[in-house]
């Protein structure tokens, strides 16, 4: 098993702007979380819950791995 | 400025309000009477809600006026982590102020009245240490 510690990037902003150019106050609104939280799995400093992470999937209409994805320490 | 910040501020301000207010006291309390002592911890702990109660309503209306209608606060599952962080450093400073105080109680024979002081004066930098942990993680 791989030690390394994971990086798991995000395609939350590119698919906001798809969406209609949605505001990150829209989508905290409609997954129940504060705004706050939304820029900070944004800007990866923050890593959601597996069922965070299902809600913005589901919100934009896409497989989770298509929303978040993993990437090691060496390939970043 | 959103509801968290404003009352991590208000809680800091209030800390200073108690610190300004134990200070006012210096003198007038005998520590060596116990009755005493246990009077101003009470009125201390009555100073420091009362003085945060105020502070969260000067803040509100402060923010209000300043920035407009805020944010509706919502607290979410990055909340509860970092309230776990919060809960983990008061709980370390005031394990090791708890262990001070028994070294010095044990070693340098401070009275139990005296004891109490610094017992207390743990949480209360404890608490301040907490709100700088939390203002960390919000900033």
């Amino acid at each position: 098993m791989p030690k390394e510690k994971l990086l798991i990037n995000n395609q939350i902003r590119r698919l906001r702007f798809d969406h209609d150019e949605m505001t990150q106050q829209e989508l905290a609104n409609v997954i129940g979380v504060s705004r706050q939280t939304i820029v900070a799995v944004e800007k990866g400093k923050y890593n959601p819950s597996l069922e965070l992470a299902f809600q913005i999937s589901i919100v934009f209409g896409q497989p989770i791995q298509d929303v978040f994805s993993v990437a090691s320490d060496e390939q970043s | 400025m959103d509801t968290k910040k404003r009352n991590i501020t208000a809680s800091l301000l209030s800390a200073a309000v108690v610190g300004y207010w134990v200070y006012g006291q210096y003198g007038a309390v005998d520590m060596a009477d116990q009755v005493q002592v246990g009077q101003f911890l009470l009125t201390t702990m009555g100073v420091g809600m009362v003085s945060n109660i105020v502070m969260v309503i000067v803040m509100s209306i402060l923010a209000s006026i300043l920035f407009g209608k805020g944010e509706k606060p919502v607290f979410d599952e990055r909340d509860k982590l970092i309230e776990l962080y919060v809960m983990r450093a008061i709980l370390v400073i005031f394990s090791l102020g708890f262990v001070i105080t028994l070294g010095l109680v044990g070693w340098y024979s401070l009275s139990a009245n005296m004891a109490l002081l610094v017992l207390f004066l743990c949480m209360y930098g404890a608490n301040i240490v907490g709100d700088l942990v939390k203002l960390y993680w919000y900033r």
